[in-house]
């Protein structure tokens, strides 16, 4: 018995080393930021739209996948998916996580993707662990048999009464939404024992750039509506554009 | 399903908490339990637009559904204030518009209980009566709870697990429900948007929403401020958790209040679109639903029941 117990010992102490970072590695903070024309974003709060009408965000988040620094020819994944859920904290929409265990040096930049890549996008919320972003069935479409890669909310007063008459609702998601990101060669150092912060805005305005909200105000990227393919398109797109490291 | 790593289900812990789920004893004056307001044959809840608790005290809100609880998650109650059933379990016992009771005085009829010692005894292993709790006896209430699983509905038998034919009816209610399909938008059907709110197998999102239910000047008018007064965010006031459709045509009355008799009255409150707020969910809009269209839905919502769960001998009042 005794013989077992040393080995149980010994399992459980590998299993917690294993979990932990180890002193040589560094650690990322990446910190996701709401802007709309330049400032931060809270939600609930209104804002004013092109043509001065009120508008409020209620809900802001996407998926990050592949998330990886770049090294010449190399990448280094850091992130294999990364669900964005901007919410209030102190001053603004924003989102923080920290990814560990990343070997020290200068990379060359960063480079992401947009969305749930397809090999994990193939299954279903139940068949991940509660403690995968892709657990969460509020992100997942089953009549798309795919995940909402984008979820983006408010409301829009369009005619100068006291009422958000307008429901503003943008959800991305299927394989031709998905967008892959492009490396932004930005040096990023990682140092040994070190915490460095990568900090992204998304600025709202950028989002929207190719899109009328009032007259556009919802996607749920219905299949055999091309209109709903287009606007879904056009807010992918301008959703990659507005994220951008500061 | 997450089970709590301290709170593993056993046949005993899960028999004890049973007997705790349907006993009055857990009330006041011994007139109200769990049970009384949950009751299988309504789809486990009461049937009442707002429950009605010791000395006939009326509640501010009604019964919620328990079916496939065990799996719910970012908070329990109408408005999320509990955590998990282990928390939520510690509520009702104190409310005043429920049971009453204070958790020491439950506590002193389970010691001095002529089986429930026992019963404590095999489900945890305690060693004396005085070690009964109120964290056990929540944990025994969980424990029951988990167990009351429904999946064997029409909807799951000829929908999920193709075991069957959906009637026509049904299968133009699944399309005006999950619209987004291939089909959906070629149906010709109008889309109903039920999905947003309530998806996946649970038939919930397990969010909170705004449907609309309330005509109010400002988000700080709300009669029941519902997540907001949870949560201390304005933006919150007004939602309330969106319930699992599972068994939805056996819970009437319908919404936070009751407000609702029936399911058509239902879908004709999300037919209008409900009353716009700057947090009303933005998936709320003018629908124009014919009536052919109104009972496809209908009929979709019907096929959500399932006669197997709600007769399971198992889930029944064992007194």
């Amino acid at each position: 018995m005794e013989k077992y117990g040393f080995l149980i010992l010994a399992l459980a102490t590998l299993s917690i080393l294993g979990c932990q970072q180890k002193d040589t590695d560094g650690s990322i903070n990446m910190k996701v930021v709401a802007t709309y024309q330049g400032q931060p974003v809270n939600l609930g709060e209104t804002y004013s739209y092109t043509n001065g009408e009120p508008v409020i965000f209620t809900l802001l988040n996407f998926f990050v996948a592949d998330l990886s620094l770049v090294s010449g020819a190399n990448e280094t994944r850091i992130s294999e998916i990364t669900h964005v859920k901007l919410e209030d904290v102190g001053s603004g929409a924003r989102f923080s996580t920290t990814f560990e265990n990343i070997t020290p040096g200068t990379y060359d930049g960063y480079v992401f993707d947009l969305g749930v890549p397809e090999r994990l996008n193939m299954n279903v919320p139940e068949t991940y662990s509660s403690d995968s972003p892709l657990s969460d069935s509020f992100f997942y479409w089953e009549a798309w048999d795919s995940y909402i890669f984008a979820k983006i909310e408010g409301r829009m007063d369009n005619d100068a009464d006291p009422n958000f008459e307008v429901g503003i609702a943008y959800h991305t998601g299927t394989e031709r939404m998905f967008r892959e990101g492009t490396p932004n060669l930005t040096p990023i150092a990682i140092v040994e024992g070190e915490t460095t912060d990568l900090t992204f805005h998304v600025e709202l305005e950028d989002i929207f750039e190719n899109v009328d909200v009032p007259l556009e105000p919802f996607s749920h990227t219905t299949p055999g509506n091309p209109e709903s393919i287009s606007i879904s398109n056009r807010v992918s797109d301008g959703l990659l554009s507005a994220i951008q490291l500061q | 399903m997450e089970i709590p790593a301290d709170n593993p289900m056993t046949e005993e812990g899960i028999a004890l908490g049973r007997r705790l789920f349907y006993d009055p004893i857990m009330s006041l004056d011994s007139t109200i339990s769990c049970g009384s307001c949950h009751m299988p044959n309504n789809g486990m809840t009461d049937g009442l637009a707002l429950s009605t608790g010791v000395d006939g005290a009326i509640g501010r809100r009604s019964s919620m559904m328990l079916f496939n609880i065990g799996y719910a998650y970012n908070g329990l109650f109408w408005d999320g204030r509990s955590p998990n059933l282990e928390d939520q379990a510690l509520h009702p016992i104190e409310d005043i518009n429920e049971m009453k009771e204070s958790w020491p005085n439950v506590i002193g009829k389970l010691q001095n209980h002529n089986d429930y010692p026992r019963r404590f005894r095999e489900a945890f292993g305690i060693s004396d009566r005085d070690e009964i709790t109120k964290e056990l006896a929540a944990k025994a209430l969980a424990q029951f709870q988990r167990t009351l699983i429904s999946g064997n509905s029409r909807y799951d038998k000829n929908v999920i697990r193709g075991e069957g034919f959906p009637e026509d009816d049904e299968v133009n209610g699944q399309l005006m429900y999950f619209f987004e399909t291939q089909g959906g938008a070629a149906s010709g059907l109008e889309d109903a948007e039920c999905a947003h709110c309530h998806n996946g197998f649970l038939l919930t999102s397990n969010q909170y929403f705004n449907n609309g239910l309330d005509e109010v000047a400002s988000l700080n008018d709300f009669e029941d401020l519902g997540q907001g007064a949870v949560t201390g965010q304005t933006i919150d006031n007004g939602k309330f958790r969106a319930p699992s459709l599972r068994n939805i045509a056996l819970t009437a009355p319908y919404m936070h209040d009751g407000r609702f008799n029936t399911l058509e009255e239902v879908i004709d409150h999300y037919d209008s679109g409900g009353h716009v707020a700057a947090n009303l969910d933005p998936n709320m809009r003018v629908l124009g639903l014919t009536e052919d269209e109104k009972a496809y839905l209908l009929a979709f919502l019907n096929s959500f029941t399932d006669m197997e769960a709600i007769t399971n001998p198992d889930f029944q009042n064992p007194f």
